[in-house]
C-alpha cells in the first residue's frame, strides 16, 4: 500500500496549530485516502488507477488546510476571553503533554537533566532561604526602615550611650522638634531568674516606656509599661517574650499576673510580646529603666543603645548631623566625660545583619555560579538531544511550523524540565535546611518569597538552558535537516564556560580551606583540650558583699578539686573566645600621665590561683597568685605578654605598678605587677591579640564567675558533678553554658567552618557538574565524527593517533576554559579573600592545585569518549554513513 | 444571500453528523459513506467539507474523536456524541422536524 500519511504531509499547508495537532490531523486525512484506495481495489481497479483516485481525493489541499485551520481556530476568537483564556490553557496543556511524552522517550536524559537542575536550583533555595531571613526579611517592626540606632564614637571605636546623654538628646530634640519622632532607651543586663524549674541566666534589658511604642508593636498580651516608668518611682514591672512566657508559666494567658524571681526581686509580668517579635540581643524580659537609674553616670557606657525613629520627613542624613551637633554640646557642657565622643547613628537593621552578612552574600554567589554550571550542563543535554531530533525538527518545518512555533515547543520542553527539577530542587532545599538551621542564627524556613525566589530562578534557568537550542532549532540549517546543526561551536563554547565556572568555585573553595588551615593553625595561647567550663551568676541579693561571694566560690572551688579525675579547678571572669569581657583604663606609675583617652586599656580579668593551670596559660615570669593574695594584702597583678611589652619595652614588668582607673585624689589603689603570662586570643583565633591584666579573685571578685576544670577524663563526664556541686552550694544557682574549651573554640570558628563547608561543597558540585558536561559534549562530538574517524582509519591513521586527535580536540576547549577560570578566579580571589582570615587571592598552591583539579577532571571526561574511539572498528563506523 | 445559504447547509450538515453518530462511534470515511448511502446519493461529502466539520465540532464539544486501534486494521480515528452533542441533537431534530413538515405541506399540497 502507497503511503499516505507522507503523502498528506508533502501536500498539506502548514496549519499553525501545535505539532501534536497537526500531527493528528495528518494521520486522519492519511486514513480518509486509505480507504478510498482500498475502496477503488475492492472495486477491481489496478492499484495504479486507485492510487491516482486517492490522490486526487483532495483537488484543492490549500482550500482544505484554511478550512482546517479555520474549524480549530474561529470559535476559540469568538469565545468570551474566559472560553479563550481556558482554550489557550489547554493548547499549553497540549504542549505540555506533548513535552513530557517526549521526556519519557528519552529517560536517560530527563533524568540527568532533572537531577542537574534539582542539585542546582535545590542549593540556590536553601541558601536564599538563609539570605532571605537574615538579610532582607523586614524587621518585625512598624515602618522598620525609618527605625535607627544611635550610639557614641570614642577612640575610633562605636561605644554604648550613657544614660545621661540619653536623656539629654532626648530633651534638645523635643525642644528643637528635631529629626527624630521618638527616642527609646534600650540597655541589656544579664539576670538570673528562679522560682519555678532549673534556675537559669535570661537575657534581660531595661528601656524607656517609650520602647515598644517607638518600635510601633504592642503587647500581645498585657500592656506595655506606663509613663512612670522613667521615673525612680517606677514600679516593678516586666514585659516579657512569648517564648518565656510559655517556658515559664505554658503561655502567654498564664503569665499576666504572675511574678518573676530575678536576682532575688520580684517583677510582675504586666505584657507578653506577638510570637514574632524578633530583639538583636534575644532578649526575654524588658524591664523599666526607671529602677535603674541610680546605677547610671555619664562616664558609663554599659551595653546601651537608643533606638529612635525618623521623624516624618526627615532623613538619615539630617539625624546624624543633629546627633554630631548634641554631641559638641555635651562636649562644652561635660568636657571631663563626653569630649573626645562624636555620633554614630545606623539603621537598626544592621544590628540583625551581624557579622554574617559577607560570607552570606559571598555563598550566595557561589551557589549562583553551580546554578549556572547546571543550566550550562543542561543546555548541553538539550543541543545535543535537538541534533539528535533533526529529522523529527527538519519535516516540522518543511510541514509550515514556524520558526516561533519550535521555539515555543521547545521553551515549553525548558519549562516542564525547570518545572520538575525545580520541584525536586526544593524538596532537596527542604533537606538542606535541617543542617543549615543549626549553622544560621535565625529561624530558617520554606516559606512564600522563598518559593517565589525557587520560581523565579525555575524560569531564568529554563530561558538560560533553553536558549542556545531554541537558536539552533530556529537556525535554517537545522530547518533543512542539516546533520551539522548543533554540533561544533555551541557545544565547545559551553565546554569552556563550565570549565571556567568550576574553576573559580575550585578556587573559592581552595581560598576558604587555605584561610581555614591558616586559622586553626594560630595558637590560642591556652590549651583548650580536656577542658570543662561553665558559669553562674552571683548577681542576687544573697551575694551583695564579696565576702558572701567569695565564701561560695570557694565553696564550689574546694568541691571542683576534689572530684576524682579533676587536675585543678579554676574560676575567672571572662573565658577565652566566650565573647565576654571587661575592660578599663588605667595609669602606669612613674610614666608621664597621658592625654584623656590614651590611657593603657586592657582586658581586665578576675581570676583564681588555679586558673592559669586549669587554662594550660603559660605563666612565663613571676609568680602566679595564691590565696595569700586576699583583700587585705597588698594589691596584686599579672599582666599578659603583650601588656608588658607595649607599656614597659625592653623592662621586666615584675615590681612594676599601676592604678585602676585614672588618677584621682582617693584613688590610693596601687597595683604590684607580680607576674607576666602569655597573650590569649580572647576574642578568637582570627582576632587581634589584646593586652590584658589579671587581679587575684579575693580581691576583685567576680559576680558572675566562670569556672573552668582540667580533667583526666573526658571532660563530658563530670556535668552531673558539676551542677550537683553548684546546688549544693546554693540550689537557686544556675548552671550556665556547660561545655568544653574545645567546643568553645569550635564555635568561635563556627562561621568560617561554614564557609568552608559549603563552599567545599559547591566547588565538588561544580567539578561533578563539569566532568558530566564535558564527557556529553566530548562524547557527543566523537560519535558525530564517527565516519570520520572511520574514513582516517581506513587511510591508516593509527587507534593512538585517533586518541590523540580526540583528547587534544577536548582539552583545548579545557584548557581555554581554564585560563578564562584562571583570570575569573584571580579577580574573583580578591573579594573572596578579603571575607578571610588571612586570605590573600594570588595564592600560587591553590591557583595550581584547583587548576590542576579541573584539568584532571577535563582529561578524565575525556578518557571514555577517546578510548571508545580508538577502538571504533573502521568497517562499523564506515557502515553508519 | 450566499453566507445565509451557506449557514443553512452547514446547519443541516450539523444535524446529519450528529444523527449519523447517535448510535454508535464512527470514523470520518464512514460517515461520508453512510450519508452518500442513505441519501442515495443526493447528499455527498467531500473530504475538504468532511474534517473540517468533525473538527468544528470537536472544538465546539459536541463530539469527541479517539484513535482506536483493532486487531487487523490500522488505527482509525473514532467520533463519538459528547452529552452536549446530544442536547444539540435533540434540538436540530425539533427544528429540523417542524421545518419539513411545514416544507411538505406546502411542495405537496394534495396530501392535506
Amino acid at each position: 500500500m502507497p503511503e499516505f500519511e507522507a503523502f498528506v504531509r508533502a501536500h498539506l499547508p502548514g496549519l499553525g496549530l501545535s505539532p501534536a495537532r497537526e500531527q493528528e490531523i495528518m494521520a486522519e486525512l492519511a486514513q480518509q485516502l486509505e480507504q478510498v484506495y482500498a475502496q477503488a481495489l475492492a472495486q477491481g481497479e489496478e492499484p495504479a488507477s486507485a492510487q491516482r483516485k486517492a490522490a486526487a481525493h483532495v483537488p484543492d489541499w490549500r482550500k482544505l488546510a484554511r478550512a482546517i485551520a479555520a474549524a480549530e481556530a474561529p470559535v476559540a476568537a469568538r469565545l468570551p476571553l474566559r472560553l479563550r483564556l481556558a482554550l489557550a490553557g489547554r493548547d499549553a496543556a497540549g504542549d505540555l503533554r506533548f513535552a513530557l511524552r517526549g521526556l519519557r522517550r528519552a529517560p536517560g536524559f530527563a533524568v540527568v537533566a532533572v537531577l542537574t537542575l534539582a542539585l542546582g536550583i535545590g542549593a540556590n533555595t536553601a541558601i536564599f532561604t538563609w539570605v532571605q531571613a537574615e538579610l532582607l526579611a523586614a524587621l518585625p517592626f512598624q515602618q522598620p526602615d525609618r527605625l535607627l540606632v544611635l550610639d557614641e564614637h570614642a577612640n575610633g571605636r562605636t561605644v554604648s550611650v550613657p544614660y545621661p546623654d540619653y536623656a539629654d538628646w532626648q530633651a534638645q530634640n523635643a525642644a528643637a522638634r528635631g529629626a527624630f519622632a521618638a527616642m527609646a532607651w534600650y540597655q541589656t543586663l544579664g539576670l538570673n531568674l528562679s522560682g519555678a524549674g532549673t534556675p537559669e541566666v535570661v537575657s534581660a534589658a531595661n528601656v524607656s516606656g517609650n520602647f515598644f511604642a517607638t518600635l510601633g508593636i504592642h503587647p500581645q498580651a498585657g500592656r506595655g509599661f506606663t509613663a512612670g516608668a522613667d521615673t525612680a518611682a517606677a514600679a516593678p514591672e516586666a514585659v516579657i517574650t512569648t517564648a518565656l512566657a510559655t517556658r515559664q508559666f505554658g503561655g502567654s494567658a498564664g503569665a499576666l499576673g504572675k511574678n518573676l524571681d530575678l536576682n532575688g526581686r520580684a517583677y510582675t509580668v504586666v505584657g507578653v510580646l506577638g510570637p514574632g517579635f524578633r530583639d538583636y540581643n534575644q532578649t526575654d524580659i524588658f524591664l523599666p529603666v526607671g529602677l535603674f537609674l541610680k546605677t547610671f553616670d555619664r562616664d558609663s557606657h554599659d551595653d546601651a543603645d537608643v533606638i529612635a525613629r525618623l521623624a516624618p520627613g526627615a532623613a538619615e542624613a539630617t539625624a546624624l548631623a543633629q546627633q554630631r551637633s548634641a554631641m559638641a554640646k555635651l562636649a562644652l557642657a561635660y568636657p571631663e566625660d563626653d569630649s573626645a565622643e562624636g555620633a554614630v547613628v545606623r539603621p537598626l537593621r544592621a544590628l540583625y545583619v551581624g557579622h554574617d552578612a559577607p560570607m552570606l552574600w559571598l555563598l550566595f554567589g557561589a551557589v549562583g555560579l553551580v546554578l549556572l554550571i547546571a543550566c550550562v550542563n543542561v543546555a548541553n543535554l538539550m543541543l545535543v538531544r535537538t541534533a539528535g531530533r533533526r529529522e523529527e525538527w527538519a519535516v516540522r518545518a518543511a510541514l509550515g511550523a514556524g520558526r516561533g512555533r519550535l521555539i515555543r515547543q521547545l521553551l515549553v520542553e525548558s519549562l516542564a524540565l525547570a518545572g520538575i527539577g525545580g520541584a525536586a530542587g526544593v524538596g532537596l532545599a527542604a533537606l538542606a535546611l535541617r543542617g543549615l538551621k543549626t549553622m544560621a542564627s535565625v529561624p530558617l524556613r520554606l516559606d512564600w518569597p522563598v518559593l517565589g525566589f525557587a520560581l523565579l530562578i525555575c524560569a531564568a534557568a529554563a530561558v538560560l538552558f533553553g536558549l542556545a537550542p531554541a537558536r539552533a532549532a530556529g537556525s535554517r540549517k537545522l530547518a533543512l535537516g542539516s546533520r551539522g546543526a548543533g554540533r561544533g561551536r555551541a557545544g565547545s563554547a559551553l565546554v569552556v564556560g563550565e570549565v571556567a565556572l568550576a574553576l573559580v568555585l575550585t578556587i573559592a573553595a581552595g581560598l576558604a580551606l587555605r584561610s581555614f588551615s591558616r586559622l586553626m593553625a594560630v595558637n590560642p595561647g591556652f590549651q583548650p583540650q580536656q577542658v570543662l567550663s561553665f558559669g553562674t551568676n552571683l548577681a542576687g541579693a544573697a551575694y551583695g558583699k564579696d565576702s558572701a561571694r567569695i565564701a561560695i566560690e570557694q565553696q564550689i572551688l574546694r568541691g571542683l578539686a576534689a572530684l576524682p579525675g579533676v587536675r585543678s579547678a579554676g574560676l575567672g571572669t571572662n573565658l577565652p573566645m566566650t565573647g565576654n569581657h571587661d575592660r578599663g583604663d588605667v595609669t602606669l606609675a612613674g610614666k608621664p600621665l597621658p592625654q584623656r583617652g590614651h590611657f593603657p586599656h586592657p582586658d581586665l580579668h578576675s581570676i583564681s590561683p588555679a586558673y592559669l593551670a586549669a587554662l594550660g596559660l603559660p605563666l612565663l615570669r613571676g609568680r602566679n597568685f595564691s590565696e595569700a593574695d586576699g583583700p587585705n594584702a597588698p594589691e596584686v597583678a599579672l599582666v599578659s605578654a603583650s601588656f608588658a611589652r607595649s607599656n614597659w619595652p625592653g623592662e621586666d614588668a615584675v615590681g612594676r605598678q599601676f592604678w585602676k582607673g585614672h588618677p584621682a585624689p582617693e584613688n590610693h589603689n596601687l597595683v604590684t605587677v607580680v607576674g607576666v603570662v602569655g597573650d590569649t586570643k580572647q576574642y578568637g583565633l582570627d582576632a587581634a591579640t589584646r593586652t590584658e591584666v589579671y587581679y587575684p579573685y579575693l580581691q576583685s571578685t567576680p559576680v558572675q564567675p566562670q569556672f573552668a576544670l582540667r580533667t583526666a577524663l573526658p571532660p563530658l563526664q563530670f556535668s552531673a558533678d558539676v551542677r550537683r556541686i553548684v546546688h549544693a552550694a546554693d540550689p537557686t544557682l544556675p548552671v550556665t553554658e556547660l561545655r568544653t574549651m574545645e567546643q568553645v573554640v569550635d564555635n568561635s570558628v563556627a562561621n568560617p567552618r561554614t564557609t568552608l563547608w559549603l563552599l567545599g561543597i559547591f566547588g565538588a558540585l561544580a567539578l561533578v557538574l563539569a566532568l558530566i558536561g564535558i564527557y556529553g559534549v566530548v562524547a557527543n562530538r566523537t560519535q558525530q565524527r564517527t565516519q570520520e574517524i572511520g574514513i582516517r582509519m581506513a587511510l591508516g591513521a593509527a587507534p593512538a593517533a585517533i586518541a590523540r586527535m580526540v583528547l587534544g580536540e577536548s582539552l583545548r576547549w579545557v584548557v581555554l576554559g581554564t585560563g578564562l577560570g584562571l583570570g575569573a578566579g584571580l579577580a574573583a580571589g580578591r573579594l573572596i579573600a578579603a571575607q578571610m582570615y588571612r586570605g590573600t587571592a594570588a595564592d600560587a598552591g591553590v591557583l595550581a592545585g584547583a587548576t590542576a583539579l579541573v584539568l584532571g577532571v577535563g582529561l578524565a571526561a575525556s578518557l571514555v569518549p577517546m578510548v571508545r574511539a580508538a577502538r571504533l572498528a573502521p568497517l562499523d563506523s564506515l557502515r553508519e554513513l | 444571500m450566499e453566507p445565509q445559504s451557506k449557514a443553512a447547509a452547514r446547519g443541516a450538515a450539523v444535524a446529519l453528523m450528529l444523527a449519523l453518530l447517535e448510535a454508535r462511534p464512527r470514523h470520518g470515511y464512514e460517515l461520508a459513506l453512510l450519508i452518500a448511502q442513505r441519501s442515495q446519493g443526493a447528499i455527498e461529502f467531500h473530504a475538504a467539507s468532511l474534517y473540517p466539520l468533525l473538527y468544528r465540532l470537536e472544538r465546539q464539544g459536541l463530539i469527541q474523536g479517539r484513535w482506536v486501534e483493532r486487531a487487523g486494521e490500522r488505527r482509525r480515528r473514532y467520533y463519538k456524541l459528547r452529552p452536549a452533542g446530544r442536547q444539540a441533537l435533540a434540538a436540530q431534530r425539533q427544528n429540523w422536524g417542524a421545518f419539513l413538515r411545514g416544507m411538505a405541506a406546502i411542495l405537496d399540497p394534495k396530501e392535506t
